[in-house]
């Protein structure tokens, strides 16, 4: 390594298959996940993605113990969850805010308690709570391509009713929209996307993904179409930086991915607050 | 006071409308007919029954006794029939829609599956945006229109939506008196075309003036009808309580005089 020089450093990873992977579920987890976080800093849902990634852990173990890959696991336990969540909110009246919180604390702390009790699961837990790109197999690159395919053509073809029932609720419901199938749907691609997730950012830090670059890209851009792009290009970019800091440093993907995410949004601020007008 | 009249004639028909939320009854034995193509003001105190009346016709609230008709129909068959213009409140504005995504909204169904709109849906929005005199301000985000233009905007989805009953709920809320005029005007032009209106608002000058009947809910309805005979100092008493005597002067022509009704 220390031979190379300039841009050798770029593509020299990818002499190796597992960095191809790794390449395929960075760029699929940054287009996906910044996407649906446009919706979700504008509907305040980042709590309810929060919960989604910890309450999947009970999942997860589940997954190791009987052996099955940890995506195959999760994907019905994140829409059961994606499905409870939206009935809690829809029909308790304790509030949104508490009945996630119920279920986001409780599922992790089940998750602990069973990997407590199976402490003989083959599996490094710090992988899963702040991710490792660098372990993706060839069978995680399948399913996180058909769950990138899954929620980006979905969100495309759906992207009048997200917007009308985001925008105005009771208009939508009003004019005949079935608010509750759309929402849930949603939450459905929410719950997928952060799962796809799991592995290269973690369970702890996939919130980072989802709200950051979107964050960002609200900053600099009016249009909401246009913020869903920028969002996806500056969420790419940050897990690609996850991808090479994990690769020469040996830094942990999830963290990596999350303080390129934050950086991009202080470069964004300080772009904004140095010409004081918002790009269109 | 009321006329009782044929569904056919009327679109709109309450008879013995009561609606409970909790325990407490918010509307009591509410009958009104309305004609095709009137301009009605509903009118009331806070918390008179304005809003659930109108969450009842769009079939958002049960009826506990007694019936209203849509064109014949219960309000929870009418799903897209009547066109809503909401409350500021109701709308999230963190989304920066423009106008033409609104009107556009007017025209999404469950089965809209082209995130950007035809050729068709385009004349639509135009056609719509036309009638309330924006055609000029399509591309402009509504976050940054006037209260007055933003109403017409939502006017111009319900126009899109192909309904005929439009509500209108507290639409002069934080609209200037010249926007307001901008906005009756228009409500005028909708009328005439054979759309039914009807506006929840506080202002009982300009339902005197610029209203065909208006409907007075204190949780029941203390009076239906044309606003110049109606609105008389004991159906406003009846509205506001002791506070009615703010309206003494305020009433059909005593403007600010003392020598009463």
């Amino acid at each position: 390594m220390g031979t190379m020089m300039g841009f050798e450093y770029i593509y020299e990873p990818f002499s190796y298959a597992f960095m191809i992977r790794s390449l395929i579920v960075a760029v699929s987890v940054g287009l996906m996940l910044p996407l649906l976080g446009s919706y979700v800093i504008n509907r305040n849902l980042g709590f309810m993605g929060d919960a989604i990634a910890h309450a999947s852990l009970p999942a997860l173990v589940f997954g190791l113990l009987i052996g099955v890959n940890i995506l195959i696991a999760a994907i019905p336990a994140a829409i059961f969850l994606a499905l409870l969540l939206g009935y809690l909110i829809n029909k308790s009246n304790i509030g949104e805010d508490t009945a996630i919180g119920i279920i986001f604390s409780s599922f992790f702390a089940l998750g602990f308690i069973l990997l407590s009790i199976f402490k003989n699961i083959a599996f490094n837990v710090e992988d899963l709570l702040f991710g490792q790109i660098l372990g993706v197999s060839s069978f995680d690159v399948s399913i996180t391509l058909i769950l990138t395919t899954i929620v980006i053509i979905t969100s495309f073809i759906l992207y009048k009713q997200f917007l009308f029932i985001s925008f105005d609720p009771k208009g939508a419901k009003v004019a005949g929209i079935k608010v509750n199938l759309f929402n849930n749907i949603f939450l459905v691609l929410l719950s997928l996307s952060i799962i796809a997730a799991l592995q290269s950012v973690g369970i702890i830090l996939v919130l980072s993904m989802l709200i950051t670059p979107a964050a960002a890209a609200k900053l600099l851009i009016k249009s909401f179409p246009s913020s869903i792009i920028t969002a996806s290009i500056f969420g790419i970019i940050a897990s690609l930086s996850g991808l090479y800091f994990s690769y020469y440093l040996d830094f942990p993907s999830g963290p990596s991915m999350a303080l390129t995410a934050t950086l991009i949004f202080i470069i964004v601020w300080i772009i904004k607050k140095t010409f004081l007008y918002k790009l269109t | 006071m009321l006329q009782k009249t044929s569904d056919n004639i009327c679109q709109i028909v309450s008879e013995g409308c009561c609606v409970e939320l909790g325990n407490e009854v918010i509307l009591d034995d509410v009958s009104f007919s309305i004609k095709k193509g009137t301009l009605v003001g509903v009118v009331g105190p806070n918390g008179g029954g304005k809003t659930t009346l109108f969450n009842t016709l769009l079939g958002l609230v049960s009826i506990t006794h007694g019936s209203i008709k849509i064109k014949g129909l219960d309000p929870k068959q009418t799903s897209g029939m009547i066109g809503y213009v909401p409350q500021k409140e109701e709308l999230n504005w963190n989304f920066p829609v423009t106008a033409k995504e609104v009107v556009q909204m007017g025209i999404t169904n469950n089965n809209s599956l082209r995130p950007i709109p035809s050729k068709k849906d385009h004349q639509i929005i135009e056609e719509s945006l036309s009638k309330v005199d924006l055609l000029d301000r399509i591309n402009d985000r509504v976050e940054n229109m006037s209260g007055g233009q933003r109403q017409r905007v939502f006017l111009a989805r319900t126009l899109a939506q192909g309904a005929e009953i439009l509500l209108l709920d507290e639409a002069f809320s934080g609209v200037d008196i010249g926007s307001q005029e901008k906005l009756l005007d228009v409500l005028k032009k909708l009328k005439n075309d054979g759309n039914t209106v009807l506006m929840a608002t506080h202002d009982l000058n300009t339902i005197g003036e610029r209203f065909d009947e208006v409907l007075c809910l204190n949780r029941h309805c203390c009076a239906f009808g044309d606003p110049k005979q109606v609105l008389t100092k004991d159906v406003l008493v009846e509205l506001y309580g002791s506070h009615s005597s703010m309206f003494e002067n305020h009433t059909l022509g005593n403007h600010g005089h003392n020598d009463g009704i």
